[in-house]
């Protein structure tokens, strides 16, 4: 009261801290907004997270698993040993793996499993067809379609009467645009009378009703009732099945391990003549049907290079319990193929071991041996400033600088005469890995050395130890578990580079087999790496393969992450200690 | 090859020669200790290690010298070793009409590089040819290149043989096994003397007297100097592994053509012979079509991860329960640990897909694209732009926040008018960082931003296909590439020049801008 009168301001407005004034409430709203963005902002995060994570696993885990045919493998002595008599083992040795192996003993012991659990193949691919044509018939309200075939006979008989109507129609739209009524007028009569004689009765009435003289406008009246198109794509449909032989039965499967069965009979040949129970892998465009991803209704939605009929004998196989769906186990093991049916990622996962080995003995040795100097020994001056710098700015020079470095090393030593050899190894993609891994491991290995507290180095200094001594018997040892967790976090990171590895061959070596022991020479393999097999997998011809399998290599490379940062964690947790 | 001594054997030698050396070290040291106690400088085991180290390091250091620079001096021993007038490396008399002084020299040095080559090869046949058993040094010694069908005969043997054999070839290859059985004799022999020296000097040297620790820690400490100039090492390397062949693409292409290029299309030729009119060559090599590509991408990147990376920063340091923060933080962890190339894939096969579905294939005819890869790269960017800013943001003194908030500032106020100002150098330097990444991603925009070999001026669409620097680097270097003789290779080192010293300056700018604004705090 004394105040206002004493400063002569104006008085406050009178207002309680019990209610907010309208300023107030802006404010607090503005706040509000603020934090609705950030919580928005990681819930976009997140969700990308979850999608990322969703995408991978729901492709890759059913691309683990194989769709594969149970067959009773015959291993047909008419194949395996046609001149009768005792059986040959070098005989089968020379059997050709495709014509002999593949198209014989294969699709034969499958046509004779269809046979024996009471699949009629050609029947079943038949009615397939018929049931084809009669959709195609009855689009178009040509009724009576189901009589017309049965009294035809055999479809492709069917297909002749159904062909000849079409092309009675056909002739009588190219008369009807002509200018001469008479001849337009007989070719509507053939064609309704060719209507009629298929049997669509019905149908020749509306063909015969077209005026004749109507020029365009009766085209169009015949175009508009769409029987020329339904009788010619029924009549080949109907055709078809005719089509329908042993390749495309074979197609069916893939006989990945005709060379193993052969391998087999060379060394037992007693087998011949005998029926083995054995899983043969599904074709990898027809697991998509099989897994629902492609009806097989429409030509988009078709397996490439598959048709209806085929469909028809998978779902025939699949009713009967003859289909099943095996886990993958030799896409740990198989190397990579451009076939998706026996891809795998051994080398791979071998490669990366001993990138990873590499990189653990060389950035090790060297990146604690640097930060040790660097921390305990280095003295103040331009040198060191200089290193430190380097150090600094090579964690941010982007990976695949290091490629290129690789890919020089690689071209020089290859003009000194070490030759192609060197392309694609494990210990030049190492090294690579080594050189960008180092900045990492200093930083973690310089960051546990500051922990260490320094009374610990005063008191070995004090009771007489060396400089050396001080570091290597005491502050290492205490620094140790730092470092460790330093290193495997620097280990994972190299493990999903990618490009400095392209850059240096590993992609190219498609055909690399399993390594061998690293002590005898296996680091001078040609190597595979799990990313660039990634890589390899999302080059494939074949979209099973890039969105199925390359996803279940995504997960085992992303689980072996996961396993070594909890290893971090873990033992970050254990031995860590607190000063 | 002819040596009995070789590498791998001499390195079996030296390492039982170093465990025999700590064995009699020590054991030496240690009788010298037991006649005269408390004598001794150094422990036993000191002396041990120093004979170790006396034996094995210089050997093993030699070693590695020879081995790699044998190959750089033998390389060095061809060239001199072909006779100047040998008609292999002549252009003949035909082929010289029309050209110029310039063009035969360009053409005599492919012939040279090229026959180099058949020779190096030609030795290596032969050496397998002996070492398969087929023929004595004696039978080769013997052979002429018209005599007997040599290259029926080696192919025969699984020798690999590209050029036919001329005897110019043959009389090179000769000179140069010889050359290399010498060097492949002498080295190891070197080796092992060098071994059998420090091993002999150090074992003598011990005595009661001798500092064998301090000696050891020599050693050590030269190890620890040698580790820590990898970093500079590796910098050298890069920084020459990109200088040279980009500075002979500059002086063959032209600096200026290469940087104002508005096309890349490159053609194969080899380099010091342009194919085309006017004495140009035929690959067409200019820069601004990748980087128009490359900046476009990290601009959509950084258009996705800086709002986002930024509130996500602000609301876990300043707004969130601990609860929220303990859950959030190890999820963005986790995206910031997913190889770049998974999110490659994931915008080739999920995101692509998508964008097109939503607008249409008209305005976007690929599932490549800017924003396909932008997208994906500015979400891979956003716990890279959380993670420094959260730094940042909580490097700003608590002072500072309680002034604000003592004031009556509600607490957005206090971010937004307070904290966000006096952070604001060290974002600018995070963002900057971020901006260095998004150009020096590879993986992500290989698979999705596009993979034409041919890009004709700039792409204006944010839903067109465009190339990047790294997606040219990698598409050339991944396939059969082989040496720096073809200009589009050596383009490829120009590219990565350029961009090695682009990330280089975001770098050191980001770092200038962060150090400066921890000092003002400190």
């Amino acid at each position: 009261m004394s105040d206002a009168s004493l400063s002569g301001a104006k008085p406050a407005p009178k207002s309680s801290l019990l209610t907010q004034s309208a300023l107030v409430r802006k404010r607090h709203r503005t706040g509000a907004t603020l934090r609705w963005l950030g919580l928005g902002a990681i819930s976009v995060v997140l969700f990308f997270l979850a999608v990322l994570l969703w995408s991978i696993v729901s492709r890759g885990v059913p691309a683990l698993f194989q769709y594969q045919a149970q067959i009773e493998l015959y291993y047909d002595p008419a194949i395996l040993n046609p001149d009768g008599g005792p059986v040959d083992p070098e005989e089968i040795g020379g059997i050709n793996l495709r014509t002999g192996f593949e198209r014989g003993i294969f699709t034969n012991s499958l046509r004779m499993t269809l046979e024996n659990a009471g699949i009629d193949i050609e029947g079943t691919v038949e009615r397939r067809w018929v049931v084809e044509a009669l959709n195609a018939l009855d689009a178009v309200g040509l009724t009576g379609g189901a009589e017309v075939i049965a009294d035809a006979g055999a479809p492709g008989d069917a297909a002749r009467v159904l062909g000849q109507a079409g092309s009675a129609l056909r002739a009588a739209a190219s008369a009807l645009g002509g200018d001469d009524v008479a001849a337009a007028e007989a070719a509507r009569d053939a064609a309704a009378e060719a209507l009629g004689t298929a049997g669509f009765a019905q149908a020749a009435e509306v063909v015969a009703a077209i005026d004749a003289a109507g020029g365009p406008d009766a085209v169009a009246a015949l175009n508009a009732t769409g029987y020329q198109q339904a009788l010619l794509d029924a009549a080949g449909a109907l055709r078809q099945p005719a089509d329908f032989d042993d390749a495309a039965l074979s197609a069916l499967i893939y006989a990945t391990n005709r060379r193993d069965v052969r391998d087999r009979l060379v060394e037992n040949p007693d087998l011949v003549g005998t029926t083995e129970s054995v899983g043969v892998p599904i074709d990898i465009a027809v697991t998509r049907y099989l897994s629902g991803e492609l009806t097989g209704i429409g030509t988009a939605q078709m397996p490439p290079g598959f048709d209806i009929g085929q469909l028809a004998l998978v779902d025939a196989m699949e009713d009967a319990g003859l289909i099943d769906n095996a886990f993958r186990w030799h896409f740990f093991t198989n190397p990579y193929s451009q076939s998706g049916e026996i891809a795998g990622i051994g080398p791979a996962l071998m490669g990366s071991a001993y990138m990873m080995l590499v990189v653990l003995v060389f950035s090790l040795i060297f990146g604690v041996a640097a930060s040790i100097y660097l921390e305990e020994f280095a003295p103040k001056n331009k040198f060191t400033d200089f290193i430190e710098i380097n150090i600094a700015n090579l964690a941010a020079v982007p990976s695949i600088v290091f490629g290129i470095l690789g890919a020089a090393i690689l071209f020089t030593l290859m003009d000194l005469g070490f030759g192609n050899s060197i392309r694609g190894t494990a210990l030049l993609g190492g090294i690579v890995l080594s050189l960008m891994t180092l900045p990492t491991i200093v930083i973690a290995t310089r960051a546990a050395l500051k922990a260490v507290p320094p009374s610990i180095r005063d008191a070995a200094l004090g009771v007489g130890a060396s400089k050396v001594q001080m570091v290597f018997h005491h502050k290492l040892p205490l620094a140790a578990p730092g470092i460790l967790t330093g290193t495997i976090i620097g280990i994972a990171q190299a493990l999903g580079e990618t490009a400095p590895l392209l850059l240096i061959g590993l992609s190219v070596s498609t055909g690399a087999a399993l390594l061998s022991s690293p002590f005898s020479g296996g680091l001078l393999e040609q190597a595979q790496s799990m990313p660039t097999v990634v890589y390899l997998f999302a080059q494939n011809q074949d979209a099973p393969v890039r969105e199925g399998l390359a996803q279940s290599a995504i997960l085992v490379m992303l689980l072996l992450l996961f396993a070594l940062n909890i290893l971090a964690i873990l033992l970050r947790r254990k031995f860590e200690r607190r000063w | 090859m002819g040596a009995v001594l070789t590498f791998p054997l001499v390195l079996l030698i030296v390492t039982a020669l170093a465990v025999a050396g700590y064995i009699l070290g020590r054991g030496r040291a240690a009788r010298i200790a037991a006649a005269a106690p408390r004598t001794l400088h150094s422990r036993p085991n000191q002396h041990g290690w120093h004979v170790v180290f006396a034996t094995a390091i210089p050997a093993l250091i030699f070693m590695m010298v020879w081995a790699f620079g044998s190959g750089v001096v033998s390389n060095i021993y061809v060239g001199s070793a072909i006779p100047e007038d040998l008609v292999d490396v002549q252009v003949p008399f035909q082929q010289r009409e029309g050209l110029t002084e310039r063009e035969i020299e360009i053409r005599e040095e492919v012939l040279r590089t090229q026959f180099v080559a058949s020779v190096k090869g030609l030795a290596v046949a032969i050496d397998g040819y002996i070492a398969n058993g087929n023929a004595t040094e004696a039978d080769i010694e013997r052979w002429r290149a018209d005599l007997a069908p040599l290259q029926d005969r080696l192919r025969a043997d699984g020798q690999v043989v590209g050029a036919s054999i001329t005897q110019g070839m043959l009389t090179v290859a000769q000179d140069l096994r010889a050359f290399n059985r010498a060097i492949a004799t002498i080295g190891p022999l070197a080796a092992l003397a060098l071994a059998l020296i420090g091993f002999g000097l150090s074992l003598r040297a011990i005595s009661a007297e001798f500092r064998a620790r301090i000696a050891v820690e020599r050693w050590v400490l030269g190890f620890l100097v040698f580790a820590s100039t990898m970093a500079i090492l590796t910098t050298i390397a890069i920084l020459s592994a990109i200088t040279v062949p980009s500075i002979t693409f500059f002086r063959e292409y032209g600096l200026f053509n290469f940087l104002f290029g508005m096309a890349w299309a490159p053609a194969g030729d080899v380099v010091g012979i342009p194919e085309g009119r006017d004495g140009a060559y035929e690959s067409v090599l200019g820069f601004l079509p990748l980087i128009w590509g490359t900046l476009y991408i990290s601009l959509v990147a950084l258009l996705v991860a800086v709002p986002l990376g930024l509130l996500a920063a602000v609301y876990l340091s300043e707004f969130a329960s601990k609860w929220v923060r303990a859950w959030v933080k190890p999820a963005l962890e986790i995206l910031a640990g997913v190889p770049t190339i998974v999110y490659g894939i994931f915008a080739l096969i999920t995101i692509g897909p998508f964008l097109q579905a939503v607008v249409g294939a008209t305005v976007m005819p690929n599932t490549v694209s800017v924003m396909t890869a932008g997208v994906v790269m500015g979400m891979m960017l956003v716990p890279f732009v959380s993670s420094l800013s959260d730094d940042v943001i909580n490097a700003v003194p608590q002072a500072m926040r309680d002034g604000s908030l003592g004031l009556g500032a509600t607490q957005a106020e206090t971010v937004t008018k307070v904290i966000l100002p006096a952070a604001l150098p060290g974002i600018v330097g995070a963002v900057v960082l971020a901006a260095s990444r998004a150009i020096g991603e590879t993986m992500i925009v290989v698979l999705a931003a596009g993979a034409l070999s041919n890009v004709q001026g700039l792409e204006p669409n944010p839903f067109g296909a465009v190339v990047t620097v790294t997606t040219r680097i990698v598409a050339v270097l991944t396939g059969e590439g082989s040496g720096f003789d073809s200009i589009d290779v050596l383009a490829v080192f120009a590219l990565a020049f350029t961009l090695f010293f682009i990330t280089l300056g975001l770098n050191l700018v980001a770092q200038r801008m962060v150090a400066k604004y921890r000092e003002q705090y400190d």
